[in-house]
């Protein structure tokens, strides 16, 4: 097995692991998110929370001590996602 | 109030306070050469003159011209900022200034003209 | 301020460069097309040379409109829009919503441009709205500017994806700049040191940064928000909630959860129901639409200026056949809501346009900062190389995007004017800032004269800018005496803030230090410095 570097392990973790959380992070919260009274706020508030969730994962994987960790963490929320997404979707 | 006049007034106000901050800020003076100016009445009303207009409207939830006094501040701070002290001695070196490089490059060349005749 | 260990800090320093350098023109190209595109409006208004009627939507309207309406395909009665453009004609586009061929739900109509004095027709267009509205010609250079910050003119959705990228790496850059930074409070009055180059630079650049962080911070998360809201956010949060539905989200958006009533009706008076909503919303209105126009569920909206202290467009709906009061409308959704909030309140802080004159000129400014912010950190990023050979030519690259982009935009504003009047103004004018771009690049790759490339930019910026008030008015555009007398200042101003900026560039031109004197300069401050 290849052993990367911790650059490239940082970039990968940071890179596109932390898009893919951010973006799992965004289909995930209308599920989490109640519609309000304008029916809307668990449409309009994951898109608005978009960048910010993106600018969360990619520096707290800059950022880590332990960039295993990291990537565990990241590889946690987006797993958990997916699982809050499938559980919906099975109740409906 | 009309909102446009609360916000230039708003930033009126607190631009002063930059600007007595801005006049006694420690690190600015070591920095230009000038003697410490430290007055904790002077930085106490620096700080009231910035902080009560924002304060003010915020009470009155005036979002518009808080946004403009925070927009316009962050600009003419900058401002403030970049000029340097009236009486901090001016170097040409490493400046973009058209005019200070060009005086002080004209009076170099004065010194070196008379030092040749 | 600094909360990281060396190993991090440096870790975010190379981030923060490798990201500004990386993507610093293109940014610098989104951040001062934006700074100009607050004054769109006017832009527009000066290109066209003024509106002989200003009065907008505050004059009769609704005679002109009814009787449009008896002229077009039943099936585009719809939805009607109208609202009065830079010249002062009233748009009016009757519509349907259908599904474009690539899958995507698009406006279908008729749109026509009436002089609202005389109610004659001026132009008739069909088709889909984003066609009809790209071929609008007077309007080219205004749209082009526009264009150019929203998507740098690619083709949707690829622009808006790279202009959302682009905000996030600015919030990048704003973010790793504040944590990296140690003294960002002591520092916050330090003007920049004489002396040693890199230290200089480094000064600038840190002081208009720290300075500028809240905003940049601010413009980047907006601008990345309304780049990415329809082109990732949207159709991922709709797939993952809605499995991909885009009538129905469309409907969940645009608050249309009505019952049908399809009964033929007549549309109320239009002018009263302005003239209604004016006195509510104590503003001028800007926008008026009919929904079912000619049905017993017709819905009137009408879109109002923020009113004074208050940072978004104010929308109130009516009856369309009683034309009674219905209460305010959100951005979004069918009811006031937090979620239609937060969007109406950043988007307005995007664009800052709520108070008139006053704010867009804070925009403006801050967007020149945010300029001075990426044009000073490449200059300190070459300084800190500037004995690398490899880096060595590409240190031209800052004056030639510095000055090049204002350079092409003018030029841009150039060939508009020379393709006034033609139908494909539309074409020549981003071939205009096409042209100067490659004319500038290769003047910077020709050039190895660093301070004589500058130099020769500066003048020709001095010149396009001075040069465009004449080609305006040599193009048939309102000379100032007949601008004057219809009252319009737009066409003045914007003349003659371009003729100072002339004469700025050119004095610029005639002090800025000698090539010779300079090189000399640069050749001793090049000896080791003990800065960072």
């Amino acid at each position: 097995m290849i052993r990367l570097s911790e650059t490239w392990q940082r970039t990968l973790v940071a890179g596109p692991l932390a898009l893919l959380a951010a973006v799992v992070v965004l289909a995930t919260l209308p599920h989490l998110i109640p519609e309000g009274a304008g029916r809307v706020d668990n449409l309009v508030l994951p898109v608005i929370a978009f960048p910010l969730v993106w600018s969360a994962t990619f520096f707290y994987a800059c950022i880590a001590d332990n960039i295993s960790r990291a990537a565990a963490v990241l590889a946690g929320l987006t797993a958990a996602g997916l699982g809050v997404i499938a559980h919906s979707l099975a109740l409906i | 109030m009309n909102a446009n006049l609360a916000s230039v007034i708003a930033i009126v106000v607190s631009l002063t306070g930059i600007l007595l901050l801005a006049f006694e800020n420690p690190k600015r003076r070591r920095a230009f050469g000038l003697p410490p100016h430290n007055s904790a009445t002077l930085w106490r009303a620096a700080w009231i003159l910035i902080l009560l207009p924002p304060l003010y409207l915020l009470a009155r939830q005036e979002t518009a011209p808080l946004m403009m006094w925070l927009g316009a501040l962050s600009v003419a701070g900058w401002v403030v900022a970049m000029r340097r002290p009236k009486s901090a001695p001016q170097s040409a070196e490493g400046t973009n200034r058209p005019l200070t490089t060009m005086t002080a490059w004209l009076a170099r060349r004065g010194r070196a003209v008379a030092k040749r005749s | 301020m600094s909360f990281l260990d060396q190993k991090k800090t440096k870790r975010l320093f190379a981030i923060h460069g490798w990201s500004g350098i990386a993507l610093g023109v293109l940014l610098y190209v989104i951040v001062l097309t934006g700074a100009v595109a607050v004054f769109a409006h006017e832009i527009g208004v000066w290109s066209v040379g003024g509106a002989a009627n200003d009065k907008g939507l505050t004059q009769p309207v609704d005679r002109i409109i009814r009787g449009l309406a008896d002229k077009v395909d039943p099936k585009y009665r719809d939805d009607v829009g109208a609202y009065t453009v830079e010249s002062g004609a009233l748009s009016v586009f009757f519509h349907t919503h259908e599904t474009k061929p690539n899958g995507d739900i698009g406006d279908r109509g008729v749109r026509f441009l009436v002089d609202p004095a005389t109610g004659s027709v001026l132009s008739r267009a069909e088709g889909w709205s984003s066609d009809i509205y790209g071929q609008d010609q007077a309007s080219a250079l205004k749209r082009f500017l526009i264009d150019l910050h929203v998507q740098l003119y690619l083709p949707s959705p690829w622009g808006l994806i790279l202009t959302g990228i682009l905000g996030l790496a600015m919030m990048v850059a704003a973010t790793s700049g504040l944590i990296m930074h140690r003294h960002i409070l002591k520092d916050i009055f330090v003007a920049p040191r004489p002396g040693n180059l890199l230290l200089h630079a480094r000064d600038r650049h840190v002081l208009a940064g720290t300075w500028g962080l809240p905003f940049a911070f601010l413009l980047a998360f907006t601008g990345s928000f309304l780049s990415f809201a329809f082109t990732i956010g949207m159709p991922i949060v709709s797939m993952s909630a809605f499995g991909g539905d885009k009538m129905l989200v469309g409907e969940i958006l645009g608050g249309h959860a009505q019952t049908e009533d399809k009964t033929p009706a007549v549309v109320t008076n239009l002018d009263a129901v302005l003239a209604d909503g004016q006195q509510r919303a104590g503003s001028a209105p800007t926008y008026i639409h009919v929904g079912h126009w000619g049905r017993a569920d017709a819905k009137v909206g009408v879109w109002f200026e923020p009113p004074a202290g208050d940072l978004g467009f104010l929308q109130l709906g009516f009856n369309g056949v009683s034309g009674a009061f219905e209460g305010q409308k959100p951005r979004v959704g069918s009811k006031p809501s937090f979620g239609a909030t937060a969007s109406s309140v950043l988007t307005a802080l995007h664009y800052g346009l709520f108070a008139g004159l006053l704010s867009k000129i804070i925009w403006l400014s801050l967007g020149l900062a945010s300029c001075y912010v990426i044009l000073t950190g490449m200059v300190m990023w070459f300084t800190r190389r500037r004995e690398d050979p490899a880096w060595a030519p590409w240190t031209r690259m800052v004056p030639a995007i510095g000055y090049g982009l204002p350079l092409a935009m003018l030029v841009s504003a150039h060939f508009y004017f020379q393709a006034i009047g033609r139908s494909d103004t539309a074409t020549w004018t981003p071939w205009g800032f096409a042209l100067a771009t490659l004319a500038v690049i290769a003047a910077a790759v020709a050039m190895s004269d660093r301070v004589e490339l500058t130099r020769r930019l500066v003048l020709a910026t001095a010149i396009s800018a001075g040069l465009l008030p004449l080609a305006r008015m040599m193009a048939g555009g309102r000379s100032w005496g007949e601008a004057v007398a219809i009252g319009e200042p737009v066409v003045v101003s914007i003349d003659l803030l371009l003729l100072i900026a002339a004469a700025a560039l050119t004095w610029h031109w005639k002090g800025s230090p000698q090539p010779q004197w300079l090189r000399r300069r640069l050749a001793a401050a090049a000896q080791p410095e003990p800065a960072e």
